[in-house]
Order: C-alpha cells, then sequence, then structure tokens
C-alpha cells in the first residue's frame, strides 16, 4: 500500500536513481524515515514538521522528568523557516526533469542550426558549381592507411600495435630495424621542394611517412624486446 | 508549425512504444538486465506506454507480431520493424502472434517480460498450456500474450514486393551490425566477413537504393548507433554507385560505412546519449572512437579491408587531416573516408539526437555548404546531386496546396519525380488522372513547384527556385568513365 501511495507521487515511468524523482515528504520516502503514525500524509511541510515536533516533545514528556524546555534546540521562528525552506526545495525536486522545462544546456544551444532562406536558394547552384565531378573512392587509400597503421603502431595497446606492425611489414615493406635509413634521403628532397618542385613535396611528405612508420614499427619491436626479456 | 491532430499524436505515440520494445531488447541483448541502460530503456518503454494511454490509445496496446514486422491494429509499423529482426526471431520462436500491454506495466515486470521472451532457456515456457502459468510465475501481469494459431498467416513473410525486399535487406543489415557492436562490447571477434556479405546482399539485391533510404527515414528513434550506421551505408551505397564503383569497391565501401562507428561500442554510453555539453573527460572519450574503432577492426583475425579500418579512424578529419582523433602523424584521408565523413554528417544532422532536433535535408545541405571547408566539398556535391535536396520518401506540400511524396531523382536535386497524395488545398485526388510528376513540369499551365517540406513535428518552406538556375549538367551524376566521354569528346572536336 505504502509503495503504491508512492508511486502516485512520482512521475509516471521515471526511473527512481534520479534525484528529481525522490518523493517529497508525503511520499514514501519520508515513511522510511518514522515519522509519526498519525501525521496526515497530505498535510503541508510544515504542519507535517510542527505536528512531529509535538509528537516528540509529548514523547520526551511521557517518558522524561526534565522540563520539554531542554530538548527545544530550535527557536521557533528559526525552525518555520527552515520549514518554508526544506518545502520549496523540495518542492523543486519535484519538478519534472529539467530537459523538458529548462532551456537546452550552454553546449546544446550550438547544435540547433538555423538556416536562413537565402542559404536554401543557393543551394543548387553550389551543388551544381565545379560541374562534372570525377571521384575515386581508392583515391589516397595508401598513404592513409600507412598512416594509421604507423598511429595504431605508435598509440595502440599491446595486441594492435603488433599487429600493426605486421601489418606495416607485410603491406609496405617497412621494418623497425630499417629506423633511419631515409634520413639520408631527406636533404636532397627538401632542397627540392625549397627550390619550389612540387613533386618533391609529395615525395618528401611520403618519406616522412616512411621514416615515421619505421620508428613507430622500431619502438614497438623494441617493447616486444623488452617484455621476452 | 503544423499542429498535429490528435490521431496523429495517438499514432506517433503507439510508433514510439514500438520503437522503445526494440530498443528495450536491444539494450537487454547487449548489457546486464540490471544495468543503468536496460533500466533506462524500460524507463522508456513504461514512459511510452503510459504517454499512449494518456493520448487515448486504445488500451491494453496491442502489437502484432508477424515474421518481418510489427503491426498495430493491422497496419505496419516500418519504422520500429527495421531493428526488429532479432526480437521478431524470438517472438517467432515462441509461436507469439501478439502481445498487449496494459498501462500499469511497470521497468521491473518490463524487464521481466523479456526475460522470457528472450532468454533462450524459456523458450518452452510459451507452450499453449503453460503460457499463463509462465506469465504469472515471472510476475508478468499487465501483459498478455497471444499464440499464433496453427496456420496462422502471420506465419509467413507480408508478401515479397519491392519494398518487403527492402525492409528485409535492412533488417538484415541492422541485425548484423548489432550483433557486431554487442561482440566488440564484449571483446569478442567480429564477423566482420559477415557483415561484408550482408552488404554484398543489399548490394546485389538492390534493385533500387532509394526505397531502402526512404525505409530509413523511418527509422527515427536510436539509441544505439546501429541505425545510424546502417543509414550511412546506405547513403554511402547510393553514391558509390552513382560514381561508377564497382561491385568490390561498393561492398568496400558499404562495410566500412556500417563499421565505422565500432569504436562507439568501448565508449561508456553516459557519454555517448548525454544531453549538453560534455566535459573535458567525456570529450577525450568521444574523440577516442575512431581510433578505438580502427584498433578494434584492426585485431581481428580475418582480412579486414584497408578502406574500413580507414575510414573507421577518419571519419571525423577533414581533407586537410584536421579534426580528430589527434593523429600521431599526419593522415590524410583517402576518398572511401571522405565519403564516409559526408554520409555520417548528413545522417547525423537529419536525425534526432537527445541535444538536437533533425534538420529536414534540405537544411542539412545549407549547413554542410556553409561549413563546406569540414568536407571534400567535391564529394558533397556528388552526394547531394545523388541524393537530392528532396530525398525519395520526402514528404512535400506543393505550391497548389496539394500533398506529395517524392519518389524518384532525376540528376537535378530540387527537381525530382512525386507522387500526389492529395488533390489541391487538401482535396481528393480525382481517380484516374496521373498522379506522378516531375517538379517544374507544368500542370494547368503553371510549373509544379515544392512550397515546403512537411516532417512530423514541422513544416519547413522552402525558397521558389528559379528553373532558369536549376538546370545541372544532365550528366552530373552519371559515371566517372562516361563523365569523361561526355566532357572530352568535344573539346578534342
Amino acid at each position: 500500500m505504502q509503495a503504491a501511495r508512492g508511486a502516485r507521487n512520482r512521475t509516471p515511468g521515471k526511473p527512481p536513481w534520479r534525484k528529481h524523482y525522490i518523493a517529497g515528504p508525503r511520499g514514501a520516502d519520508s515513511r522510511r524515515m518514522q515519522h509519526p503514525r498519525h501525521v496526515d500524509a497530505t498535510a503541508s511541510y510544515p504542519t507535517a514538521l510542527a505536528q512531529h515536533q509535538l509528537d516528540l516533545r509529548t514523547e520526551v514528556k511521557r517518558s522524561s522528568a526534565l522540563p520539554s524546555s531542554v530538548f527545544a534546540a530550535f527557536d521557533p521562528m528559526v525552525e518555520s523557516l527552515l520549514a518554508e525552506t526544506a518545502e520549496s526545495m523540495l518542492s523543486r525536486l519535484q519538478e519534472p526533469p529539467p530537459e523538458t522545462t529548462t532551456p537546452p544546456p550552454e553546449g546544446a544551444d550550438k547544435r540547433l542550426e538555423t538556416v536562413a532562406m537565402a542559404e536554401l536558394m543557393a543551394l543548387p547552384a553550389r551543388i551544381a558549381a565545379g560541374g562534372p565531378i570525377d571521384l575515386h573512392l581508392d583515391a589516397g587509400l595508401a598513404g592513409e592507411y600507412l598512416a594509421v597503421l604507423t598511429d595504431a603502431c605508435g598509440c595502440g595497446h599491446e595486441p594492435t600495435a603488433k599487429h600493426a606492425t605486421t601489418l606495416l611489414h607485410r603491406d609496405f615493406g617497412i621494418l623497425g630495424k630499417d629506423a633511419g635509413s631515409g634520413i639520408a634521403d631527406l636533404t636532397p628532397l627538401l632542397d627540392k621542394v625549397l627550390a619550389g618542385d612540387s613533386g618533391a613535396a609529395v615525395e618528401l611528405g611520403t618519406l616522412v611517412q616512411r621514416i615515421a612508420a619505421q620508428v613507430a614499427s622500431a619502438q614497438q619491436a623494441a617493447a616486444d624486446a623488452e617484455e621476452d626479456a | 508549425m503544423r499542429t498535429p491532430s490528435a490521431r496523429d499524436l495517438r499514432a506517433h505515440a503507439v510508433l514510439t512504444f514500438a520503437h522503445a520494445l526494440v530498443i528495450g531488447a536491444l539494450n537487454r541483448r547487449m548489457h546486464d538486465r540490471d544495468s543503468r541502460h536496460v533500466h533506462d530503456a524500460l524507463a522508456d518503454l513504461v514512459t511510452a506506454l503510459r504517454r499512449a494511454a494518456t493520448l487515448g490509445v486504445d488500451m491494453p496496446l496491442q502489437l502484432q507480431c508477424a515474421d518481418d514486422r510489427i503491426c498495430h491494429d493491422g497496419e505496419s509499423l516500418d519504422g520500429p520493424s527495421l531493428q526488429a529482426r532479432s526480437l521478431l526471431r524470438d517472438l517467432r520462436q515462441r509461436g507469439i502472434a501478439m502481445l498487449s500491454f496494459g498501462p500499469r506495466l511497470d521497468v521491473e515486470e518490463a524487464n521481466r517480460l523479456y526475460d522470457l521472451l528472450l532468454l533462450d532457456d524459456n523458450v518452452a515456457a510459451f507452450a499453449r498450456s503453460t503460457r499463463d502459468a509462465a506469465l504469472a510465475a515471472f510476475g508478468v501481469r499487465n501483459v498478455r500474450v497471444s499464440l499464433r494459431a496453427a496456420a496462422d498467416p502471420s506465419d509467413r513473410r507480408c508478401g515479397v514486393d519491392g519494398t518487403d525486399r527492402a525492409l528485409h535487406q535492412y533488417q538484415d543489415l541492422a541485425d548484423c551490425l548489432q550483433q557486431t557492436h554487442a561482440r566488440a562490447l564484449r571483446d569478442q571477434e567480429l564477423a566482420v566477413h559477415a557483415a561484408a556479405n550482408v552488404v554484398e546482399r543489399a548490394v546485389t539485391g538492390m534493385d533500387e537504393p532509394s526505397l531502402l533510404l526512404s525505409l530509413a527515414a523511418q527509422d527515427d528513434v536510436d539509441r544505439f548507433t546501429v541505425g545510424h550506421s546502417v543509414r550511412v551505408a546506405l547513403l554511402a551505397l547510393q553514391v558509390a554507385r552513382a560514381v561508377g564503383a564497382t561491385r568490390e569497391q561498393s561492398v568496400q565501401v558499404g562495410s566500412a560505412a556500417l563499421l565505422h562507428d565500432i569504436g562507439k561500442s568501448k565508449v561508456p554510453q553516459e557519454v555517448l546519449f548525454k544531453q549538453g555539453r560534455l566535459t573535458a573527460d567525456e570529450w577525450h572519450w568521444m574523440q577516442q572512437h575512431p581510433r578505438l574503432g580502427a584498433q578494434i577492426l584492426l585485431e581481428q583475425h580475418e582480412h579486414v579491408a584497408a578502406g574500413t579500418i580507414c575510414a573507421a579512424f577518419c571519419h571525423h578529419m577533414r581533407p586537410d587531416g584536421k579534426g580528430y582523433p589527434e593523429s600521431l602523424v599526419s593522415v590524410a584521408p583517402g576518398g572511401t573516408s571522405r565519403l564516409v565523413r559526408v554520409c555520417d554528417v548528413f545522417e547525423a544532422l537529419t536525425s534526432i539526437r537527445p541535444y538536437k532536433r533533425a534538420l529536414t535535408p534540405i537544411e542539412a545541405y545549407a549547413v554542410m555548404f556553409r561549413n563546406e571547408r569540414d568536407f571534400d566539398v567535391q564529394w558533397l556535391r556528388v552526394f547531394a546531386r545523388t541524393i537530392g535536396l528532396f530525398p525519395n520518401g520526402t514528404r512535400v506540400r506543393l505550391r497548389s496546396g496539394a500533398a506529395a511524396v517524392v519518389r524518384e531523382q532525376t540528376g537535378c536535386p530540387e527537381k525530382p519525380i512525386v507522387q500526389l497524395l492529395t488533390g489541391p488545398d487538401d482535396s481528393a485526388l480525382p481517380p484516374g488522372q496521373p498522379d506522378r510528376f516531375r517538379i517544374g513540369d507544368l500542370c494547368e499551365g503553371k510549373p509544379m513547384a515544392i512550397h515546403a517540406v512537411d516532417t512530423h513535428d514541422r513544416c519547413i518552406t522552402v525558397p521558389d527556385f528559379d528553373p532558369k538556375d536549376l538546370a545541372l549538367p544532365t550528366h552530373a551524376c552519371l559515371s566517372p568513365a562516361l563523365v569523361h566521354d561526355l566532357t572530352a569528346t568535344p573539346a578534342k572536336g
């Protein structure tokens, strides 16, 4: 019965662990705090608290010979203020989850893209620009794959790095022991690039990629050797 | 903003509930029954059910379970059915024809229902004589199960027309990807070859890829990355076909697109589906998913194509290599990765996410062209020319006031072929008259023009494109070889 009454105070279907759905003083959770049985479940929080204090004092009066004022630790005004504040806080907690009532968080604002009519208007021309297009799915794959394997070799954890090293050798003939062998070719290529040779720039990029792959592979081999030792 | 009718709201509530039922099953397969992910998904299910009850959907809410789709009131719920292959398989195994949900269903009870529906040990519980006792024993009091009669017509797949084939192909792709993500999550060996096989079957059987795409548009509730990845794969396949890719290339690009987000299976779901701004740590996690994906694929014992590994690694990189992850060495994304990136962003923009609404395709194009440096603009153009400003399946409102649905692309992205659903100003269509028109064609002396795009919650007015500006080269979407022939000959002459 308690559970059913508690359920009425929750937003239907919401997971109980979220703090937004913690039942207030009239809900099941407050009953777990062992309020006296005769507190009216429909009473407001200040009324319920006052009732609780009264019950407590009655209980003290019954079980102790000392004057009850000895146990009244709170100023009644402060107590009343505290009760109001607590009730206001609890009512806020019982409001629906913020995602349905509050504006989206700061980061989300950026994601709500707005589009001007002029932008839509310009689309056909932007799509048509450039005329026919010749594209290839395999374009640039080799260089891309080399870079991805190098990254995996340098950043991946053990099995990935090891496998990447194997693939570097199998697919590109790159071995860690060759690290440094391409460095001698760097200077003449660099001279050509500085002289404005665009073909040399591409070649230089490829060479640097291979050297990086060799170094990553060598590091992986060293790590393997260390582990074996 | 169009105000949805009460009927629309009820239909949407049923769809949302059916989606939640499917997503709940997916979560149960991927995570522990007592995990937060499962609890969260089931809370959504219960909320959807109560919302449906509040909106006046007849209770108990009855979902019929055919072999290949979920239906309500005899009407197919295609959207939820797209990712329901495994669930439907389990229901079929138990001989279940219909599930009826009472509005008092709660999360724990829903979880127990899934125990009965999904766990292999409980198949026998659905014998006709033990069904009620099993439901009672599991404490499932708000769900009723109707079993199939011996010769129930729902035992058969619902026809074999083009739409059904497309549905089955989509289900194959989604099912394959669900299993792949679940395996990746558990550090098990992936069935990469199986994924390639499914893509190959899709490529082979895809008489009309746009049919699949228009189906994909209905799969709008996706708490995994499965629906997203399937849609990205379908978009990529369509574009690959348009640029004249060989069958082998198509299978490769389809597999690459299908598995591009496999690294997300290693990202905590709290981060993946977080609403609002990510913290620095969470953002770091997100930025690692391409690298994690490439590493997962590299660790497979069976051969994974280089393009698939690269697309997983590079799909968040701009053509100049900027973006994430920050690579050890400079990376220039290749053709497949560039195409997957375009498809990925387009799909993300046109989907609902916890932190944003779905843009219509035409708005998504505008956003992407606004940031065209983020993409290979050539691939972006080819993509737009192929998919169109109004992709197939888009519901539009014409200047005449008639409602229509886009059926076919013509090579001019803003001039698709539409099929009328109503006459002017929502009047009934006159019988016997043609109902298919190309936008721009004359109808009663006036050119047919699209006035607005209609989504389930919004109506976006589109500009009146000047017909003079609309002409694209007619070969814009032809294969590179043919384009070369068409362009090279006059120059030489």
